[in-house]
């Protein structure tokens, strides 16, 4: 039991491990002839295989196949990736694919190699008859003459910008299947060559008997235009692609590849020029018009002139208009249309250039006739066409609005009218204060007097503002008389005990020193200048009920300090600040 | 003569700008219309704006055959004195003797609009009037605001709204749209202001664009139809205000003619 365990685990061991393993289609295989080779790697983290290289061996790097397969066991997730590559062997005999290398989970891993047997090109099988609706078969039928390629041009030999017209026709043979969707194509290289479109396009395919067997052709066709004489080269065109045929041996799928052979183009440059030439190889139809006939003098009409055919339409340049006296000619408008059509060698252009041309004075303008000269690779020969010439009637321009500054007068005279008279005394404009006085004065006048009405009617309805606002010069005119009354202390007490009850609208018998720095602590006064005032208050009392007298010189230093401190108190208390109390008493 | 005309005229007392203004008339009537001119410009870079030196000024030009500047000079007239006739009458012969006859770019549409009523007034007439409601707008206001009568607001506002209106006008008057006139023939209007740029089209001499722009030497000019390009100052005639001196001297412009001539413009 054991031993079948380990066995066992032996077994699915290997399966978790990375491996690249290698097959081939065919372990038999024709020189030059391709076969697929399948590269199957194992493991949790893959990467892209690493092909081998040896001389005479050709593997050609892009997968022809991709395969991605993922296995979850448990926890773990393997990936199993498979790469087909096709390839060829170059010479006979015996060869050995060295082994294909490949990343996985950290750790190179790689194939064995392995052994080819290469045989000289010899008949493949003969393929059975598929339809009752073949024609006589003529002999038994090569994989190689089932599917062709073919590339021609229409003309080997060209002018310079002419077109050449370039097929690509595939041949398969109805008896077998081909998918419409090659593994790999390489259109033909055409340097030296402007292609139109791009790329060879699909133009239809029909079915044609060629050696009395049936064959479905699908035909591709480019436009190629030479930029410049020479000999150039139209590159192979390689196609490879999947059969499916039914033989002796059973149904088999066989991976073909064609490539036709290099184009050689002559290109030969074009008969001498003439000067009115505008660079067009083609076959082309020219025709102008004018989009109005009759403008009013200042206004543009257009000319457009198309070129119509089968050509470059990148060589279609624009005709040169000839002189037009009395009118301006702006720059063309180009524009481009493509008649649809699904062949490219059918593809007709139609080239408009327009010309806005503008008459600068009135009555008729003739434009000559229009030339365009274009070279016809048909016959070989530069053709001119022309146009025209045109005739524009164009109107005077309108008179004026009569309503707008100037009326259109008569103006019919011989001549203008004279001189007139001025009329007074000529003075220089001069810039003038009255505007902006005119434009200052009256808001500014109108909002004094707004301020001063409002300031009236403060005056009339708040009487504690107007007390406020006259505590100070009343309290002047009371120092003034200190000095010279018979009471000063009396007389300066009152002076400044009336002030502070004026400036807090407070009854000003009741203020005492007390009240008044009681009041002025309410009132959030400045301590400094409160405490100026409350000392000469104080000393006022005690002059007047403890009869402690100043002597003159104090009393002049009181009564300038009463001042000081007054318009100190005046400057940090603003007239009309609503005292705390309500009654005329501070309250403590 | 000129000198006597001078002396009498300084007897009477008038302004030496009177004096200049009586010389240049006695200039032109004796056939010498550079002189004319010459003095009627001194008078005009003396900021003595005045329709009549207009007039006179774009005489002379049209006798020493100007016709732009005499063009230009007309439009400065109607632009103090919209309804100065012979102006008018003067401007339209020599608008007929343009090649072009173009018409002269109308004001944007909004202004059009808003200000149809403006157009025959005078800037003097215009500037008054908003000058006078502005005042008597303030005037009521402050009798409303200290002794209340009934119908002073309604008056106020309608005293604003009438000071708006001429306000806005005399603005419109005092910046009229920037005209220029084609001052010589075959003006060059290119793409951009290079000599070197492509040609766009060409005015004539007389023919009246708006200025938009002005860089370098150069201004951005449309005309009525609606062609725009650049071209150099010095081609132009500017309506103004501000009124810029010409690009010659009339006095010596007796050359001006074969100057005049069509100059390749490359």
């Amino acid at each position: 039991m054991s031993t079948a365990l380990v066995i066992m685990v032996f077994i699915a061991a290997p399966a978790v491990w990375g491996q690249v393993s290698v097959t081939v289609s065919n372990h038999t295989v024709e020189v030059n002839k391709p076969f697929l080779v399948t590269v199957e790697i194992t493991g949790k983290n893959v990467h892209e295989p690493t092909l081998p290289t040896l001389p005479g061996l050709v593997i050609d790097s892009r997968p022809r196949r991709r395969e991605e397969r993922f296995t979850i066991g448990g926890t773990n997730v393997t990936e199993v990736r498979m790469r087909g590559y096709a390839a060829t062997v170059t010479r006979v005999g015996a060869i050995e694919i060295p082994p294909v290398t490949a990343l996985i989970d950290g750790r190179l891993e790689k194939s064995a190699s392995l052994r080819l047997t290469v045989l000289a090109g010899t008949e493949e099988p003969v393929l059975p008859i598929q339809s009752r609706k073949q024609p006589v078969e003529r002999g038994p039928l090569t994989i190689d003459a089932a599917v062709r390629t073919e590339a021609e041009v229409k003309q080997a030999r060209v002018f310079e910008h002419a077109p050449v017209e370039l097929t690509l026709d595939l041949w398969i043979y109805t008896g077998i299947g081909v998918s419409d969707s090659p593994l790999y194509t390489k259109y033909p290289d055409a340097t030296g060559f402007y292609a139109i479109p791009q790329k060879p396009k699909s133009i239809g395919s029909e079915t044609r008997t060629r050696d009395g067997r049936n064959f479905r052709v699908t035909r591709q066709r480019q436009m190629l235009y030479p930029t410049a004489p020479g000999t150039f080269m139209i590159g192979a065109w390689e196609w490879t692609g999947i059969a499916q045929v039914r033989t002796e041996r059973g149904r088999e799928r066989h991976e073909l590849s064609r490539i036709t052979e290099p184009i050689e183009v002559t290109v030969i440059p074009l008969p001498p020029q003439p000067d009115t030439f505008t660079g067009a190889v083609g076959s082309f139809s020219f025709d102008a018009e004018l989009t109005e006939t009759t403008v009013v003098q200042g206004t543009p009409t257009r000319l457009v002139a198309r070129i119509t055919g089968m050509g470059n339409p990148d060589s279609i340049g624009a005709p040169s208009l000839p002189d037009i006296p009395d009118a301006y000619v702006a720059p063309p408008d180009t524009d481009t249309q493509q008649v649809p059509n699904r062949d490219p060698a059918q593809a007709t252009y139609e080239r408009s250039f327009s010309y806005a041309i503008t008459p600068l004075l009135a009555g008729s303008l003739a434009i000559p006739p229009v030339e365009y000269c274009y070279f016809d690779p048909n016959d070989s020969e530069y053709h001119t066409e022309r146009a025209g010439p045109f005739v524009v009637r164009v109107l005077d321009a309108p008179e004026q609005q009569p309503d707008i500054l100037v009326s259109v007068a008569d103006g019919s005279g011989e001549d203008i009218l004279p001189l007139t008279e001025r009329t007074g005394s000529l003075h220089p404009r001069r810039s003038s204060l009255v505007m902006p006085l005119i434009i200052l004065l009256p808001p500014l006048a109108y909002t004094a007097l707004v301020l001063y009405l409002r300031r009236r009617r403060r005056f009339d309805e708040d009487a504690r503002f107007v007390r406020s606002y006259h505590a100070r010069t009343r309290a002047r005119r009371r120092l003034r008389n200190v000095l010279a009354s018979a009471r000063p202390m009396d007389e300066l007490h009152h002076a400044l005990r009336n002030f502070i009850a004026d400036k807090f609208d407070v009854t000003a018998p009741a203020t005492t020193s007390e009240d008044a720095r009681l009041l002025f602590k309410s009132e959030e006064v400045d301590p400094d200048v409160a405490e100026g005032l409350l000392l000469i208050l104080r000393k006022c009392e005690r002059a007047r009920y403890a009869g402690d007298a100043p002597s003159p010189d104090e009393l002049t230093a009181l009564v300038h300090g009463a001042a000081a401190g007054m318009d100190r108190l005046e400057s940090v208390h603003k007239a009309g600040v609503a005292p705390a109390s309500r009654d005329g008493r501070v309250e403590s | 003569m000129m000198t006597c005309a001078t002396a009498v005229l300084a007897l009477l007392g008038a302004t030496a700008f009177d004096q200049t203004f009586d010389a240049a008339t006695t200039a032109y009537d004796e056939g010498d219309f550079g002189s004319a001119a010459h003095l009627l410009e001194q008078l005009i870079a003396e900021r003595v704006e005045d329709p009549a030196v207009f007039y006179n000024t774009g005489n002379a030009y049209y006798r020493m055959d100007r016709l732009g500047a005499a063009i230009a000079n007309y439009e400065r007239a109607l632009r103090l004195s919209p309804d100065f006739e012979d102006a008018k009458q003067n401007l339209a012969f020599c608008i007929g003797k343009t090649q072009g006859r173009l018409d002269r770019s109308l004001p944007p549409d909004w202004e059009q609009g808003l200000l149809f009523w403006h157009y025959g007034l005078a800037p003097r007439t215009i500037y008054r009037i908003a000058a006078v409601s502005w005042l008597a707008f303030w005037t009521v206001l402050t009798l409303r605001r200290s002794r209340p009568v009934r119908g002073l607001g309604s008056t106020a506002v309608m005293l604003g709204l009438l000071t708006v209106a001429f306000g806005v006008s005399a603005w419109a008057k005092a910046h009229p749209p920037p005209l220029a006139v084609a001052g010589r023939p075959a003006v060059a209007v290119r793409f951009s202001p290079d000599d070197g740029a492509a040609l766009r089209f060409e005015l004539q001499e007389g023919d009246r664009v708006a200025v938009d722009l002005r860089r370098d030497g150069w201004s951005r000019v449309t005309t009525a139809a609606g062609g725009r390009g650049w071209t150099r100052d010095n081609r132009l005639f500017f309506v103004g205000p501000p009124y810029e001196r010409p690009n010659f001297d009339a006095a010596t412009d007796e050359q001006g003619l074969e100057l005049r001539q069509r100059e390749p413009e490359s």
